[in-house]
């Protein structure tokens, strides 16, 4: 080190200083970013592991056209997940008609769950949506916003382990 | 030539809440059991922590697991962390652990905090380093970028990791910082140390970079 180093480094920080640490900030934002999807990748790994969840997968994702009726045109979508202990499956209707402008833009999911009793919740954004299947396993979620979404299923039962799905396109 | 703004993206140094203390209340939350508060602390943090592992000469695809392996030592480990201005420390610190123990298994580079400041003059990209930057991505930089990246790459290796790693956050938080880094007291903050000083002086050499 020169002893004009020497100087410099033992001197106070100033503007300066801060100027060259945001152009280097800057360059390597830019040659070398955080990797697009990484935090949200994060975010799901640490909800598994603060749920100590089992992941259900993917099984079966079908279009199941377009129904018609007297009022509306309804794109309707099915989608099947299965894990060890149960099985999911959920279809997601866009009221493209509805009377209620509240309800325009939202989905709802009819879905139906191999273990009666089971306690749904859809994650949407920062959403949460939660009911309770009924005896034959069905539940119906309402006023679903778009978006990302999963599932998180907590069967009955003390100490029963929650089950989550893979993120769906709602 | 002129630098960048330098408002820009800068949390100034005076700011009221530092990265550090911005951190400390997301984590205090979380840990008072409002569990959507580390949604915020990833968001806040991630990229110092990238920056940290990529500093510390690990590929893309290693960078990204010792991160995400960081963070989930954390929830792990929420609990027995009983100073929440300590959680950045305590991220950087495991990232910089988890990289030294993945690059020893590998049979890879010395890890930077125990390369010699003195002996590394030149720029350092021995070969099989995961950090090598694309040369057709230098090109992208605009025309001041390109020099400070030639200034940056002529300082030791355990100087680039500092800078680097120290450019994303605020200034209270250097010395701090520089201590997870594995870098010895006075390193940066509140003086401006031997890394820093080692940049400043290169670009005031240079007759064509201007701070103006």
């Amino acid at each position: 080190m020169t002893p004009d180093e020497s100087t410099l480094a033992s001197e106070p920080l100033d503007t300066l200083d801060e100027q060259v640490l945001l152009t280097v900030r800057n360059m390597h934002a830019r040659l070398d970013p955080v990797p697009s999807g990484l935090t949200d990748r994060i975010k799901f790994e640490l909800t598994l592991a603060a749920l100590h969840a089992e992941i259900a997968e993917l099984q079966r994702v079908s279009l199941a056209g377009v129904r018609a009726d007297d009022t509306a045109y309804a794109p309707t979508q099915s989608v099947t997940f299965t894990s060890s202990r149960l099985s999911l499956m959920v279809t997601l209707t866009a009221p493209t008609d509805d009377p209620d402008q509240a309800r325009q833009g939202t989905i709802t999911v009819d879905g139906w769950v191999t273990v009666a009793g089971t306690v749904v919740e859809l994650r949407v954004g920062n959403l949460s949506l939660t009911v309770t299947a009924d005896e034959h396993g069905r539940f119906v979620i309402e006023d679903v916003p778009h978006g990302p979404g999963r599932f998180v299923l907590h069967p009955p039962g003390e100490g029963e382990r929650p089950i989550i799905t893979p993120t769906v396109e709602l | 030539m002129s630098i960048d703004s330098p408002t820009a993206g800068m949390p100034s140094a005076d700011a009221a809440l530092t990265l550090t203390r911005r951190a400390a209340l997301a984590f205090t939350a979380y840990q008072a059991g409002d569990r959507d508060r580390m949604s915020e602390l990833v968001d806040l943090l991630t990229p110092v922590l990238w920056h940290t592992a990529r500093g510390q000469r690990l590929d893309t695809a290693t960078a990204e697991d010792v991160v995400q392996t960081a963070w989930i030592r954390l929830v792990e480990h929420a609990d027995a962390i009983q100073d929440p201005q300590a959680v950045l420390g305590w991220l950087v610190t495991t990232v910089r652990r988890e990289a030294w123990r993945l690059l020893r298994q590998s049979g890879r580079a010395v890890p930077t905090d125990e390369v010699p400041e003195e002996s590394a003059g030149a720029p350092v990209a021995p070969s099989g380093d995961g950090s090598t930057i694309d040369p057709a991505l230098v090109a992208v930089l605009h025309e001041g970028q390109q020099q400070l990246w030639h200034h940056v790459t002529s300082l030791p290796q355990r100087c680039q990791a500092l800078l680097r790693v120290i450019a994303f956050v605020d200034r209270p938080d250097y010395a701090a910082l520089s201590e997870a880094l594995g870098m010895p007291v006075g390193s940066i903050g509140p003086t401006r140390g031997r890394c820093l000083a080692k940049l400043r002086a290169a670009l005031l050499a240079d007759p064509t970079w201007s701070a103006s």
